[in-house]
């Protein structure tokens, strides 16, 4: 059984409840479709595989 | 003549008596109240500090002082630089009420103990959100070689405020772009130097592990004058002989054709041939953009949890969305940030400095905000970064040059080159200004009258 993708108004809305985030509802729709923008980029990301011992750039230096 | 005046120009007509500081800042000051309002670069002008402050120029001359090499110079920041008396907005209306700031930003201290007088603040997107420095709370700031079309964000203000000959150096600062497009769309020298070579103490922060601030000039000397001068060092020799390439694949891709002619006649006159391929540059862009968003919304989140109606909507909208980003991409685009570093770093083995497209055309109209992408129209404001964000990740320092001689509207290259090698770029930089490739755009005759 696979589980259905989230949409992102469900997403924005359960990730909001667990921040214990009211948002207004006047930001609703802008925040759905930046996050939106922000789940392709976030496919990108995640979807490209790295070695163990690459370390978050916490101590970032150019 | 003071508009349009270099600010090296400024302090030699100065320093030899040719002209007083204060007819000059009284020039400077009458320019801005005339010709601003056609585009709107100018958020607060400090009036009478600048005079007071241009006459004790003029009584140290008179008293036979040395004067320090930018003395008199007026310049301009980015509504996000503390000016000390001042309350930093960071081009927003909810920290209006927040206390002057205390001292000058770092940059800004350093530039006033070269002499240099700074005249205004200037507009920006609310706390550097955007590519457009379309502001809603104080308008916006339109190209001054085309009032209707855009001038870029988000120191929009700053290359306006360079490009109409207002002021010859500005202060602003680029997390994703944000000086290298205004630049480009403006047609004036912009520089993003090597992150954390400038200190960013007194800017008001976006996304901390990607913020640098820099600056805008009319002139590859004035830029280079005032780069030496906030990094507190001395100037460094400009080397010779520099191993240059175009970056080809995603910075070949979308060019309009008269920056694809621009760029070949560069690559021509430099003997280039073939290109080079940064090595998974959409994900670099995304990496960019995903941390940006995570840091700018997890700093912004205490405030909109109480006065989110006070925010620009679309500031807001962007920050609340990047602030409900999972721990997880962040931090692995902070694992894949170091792995692009590296990736980087390797390049700069082969080659000296990198050239790429800074945006894919000239300033798009405001009244139809797109690009061309992929053969199809798509929005301005989120493709504008298309070429700056994925150079924005491995924080090396990029000069963005105004491409002279094109034909058409104001169009930029980036020269890009490994960590504390500005001076790479400024070489590259000088050889295509003297071969009439790069230089200011002028204004026409109407707009710069």
């Amino acid at each position: 059984m696979t589980t259905p993708p989230f949409s992102d108004e469900v997403l924005v809305a359960a990730r909001a409840q667990a921040m214990e985030l009211d948002l207004p509802q006047a930001c609703v729709a802008g925040v759905i479709s930046n996050t939106h923008v922000l789940q392709n980029y976030a496919a990108l990301v995640m979807d490209f595989a790295l070695p163990d011992t690459c370390e978050p750039a916490g101590d970032y230096t150019p | 003549m003071t508009r349009f005046a270099s600010a090296l120009g400024i302090a030699q007509d100065i320093r030899s008596g040719k002209r007083s500081a204060a007819s000059i800042m009284q020039a400077v000051l009458s320019t801005i109240n005339q010709h601003d309002a056609a585009i709107h670069s100018v958020t607060h002008l400090f009036a009478q500090q600048a005079m007071e402050q241009a006459r004790a120029v003029d009584a140290r001359l008179a008293r036979k002082e040395a004067l320090p090499p930018l003395a008199g110079v007026p310049f301009g920041v980015k509504d996000l630089f503390d000016i000390q008396g001042h309350v930093t907005t960071a081009g927003s209306i909810v920290l209006r009420n927040t206390p002057p700031a205390a001292q000058d930003a770092a940059i800004v201290a350093r530039l006033r103990t070269a002499g240099a007088i700074p005249v205004a603040t200037l507009n920006m997107d609310e706390f550097a959100y955007g590519f457009a420095t379309d502001n809603a709370h104080y308008g916006i700031t339109r190209n001054p070689h085309d009032t209707s079309r855009m001038a870029g964000g988000s120191s929009g203000g700053s290359a306006a405020a360079v490009a109409a000959g207002f002021l010859p150096l500005t202060l602003g600062t680029d997390t994703n772009g944000s000086i290298r497009v205004p630049a480009s769309l403006c047609g004036v020298w912009g520089l993003k130097p090597t992150m954390g070579r400038l200190p960013r103490e007194g800017a008001y922060p976006f996304s901390a592990s990607l913020d640098v601030v820099g600056h805008f000039a009319g002139t590859l000397d004035d830029l280079m004058a005032a780069f030496y001068i906030m990094a507190d060092s001395p100037a460094e020799p400009e080397p010779q002989n520099l191993r240059a390439a175009c970056l080809g694949g995603w910075f070949a891709q979308n060019l309009s054709p008269a920056l694809a002619a621009a760029i070949g006649r560069v690559c021509q006159h430099l003997g280039l041939s073939g290109t080079i391929e940064l090595p998974q540059t959409p994900t670099a862009r995304a990496a960019s953009f995903l941390i940006t968003a995570a840091e700018g919304g997890t700093l912004h989140l205490p405030r909109l949890r109480a006065a989110a109606e006070e925010y620009d909507p679309a500031t807001r909208d962007r920050l609340l969305a990047g602030a409900m980003l999972p721990a997880s991409t962040y931090v692995q685009a902070q694992r894949f940030r170091r792995w692009f570093r590296q990736q980087v770093h390797a390049i700069f083995e082969q080659v000296d400095v990198l050239i790429a497209p800074a945006v894919m055309c000239e300033a798009p109209r405001l009244d139809d905000p797109t690009v061309i992408v992929d053969g199809k129209p798509a929005s301005a404001r989120a493709n504008l970064g298309l070429y700056t964000q994925p150079i924005s990740l491995p924080g090396l320092p990029v000069l963005c040059l105004p491409l002279d001689n094109t034909g058409t509207l104001p169009l930029g290259l980036q020269l890009i080159a490994a960590p504390g090698r500005e001076a790479a770029l400024f070489s590259l930089a000088r050889k295509l200004e003297q071969a009439g490739l790069a230089g200011r755009c002028p204004l026409n005759a109407q707009q710069a009258a």
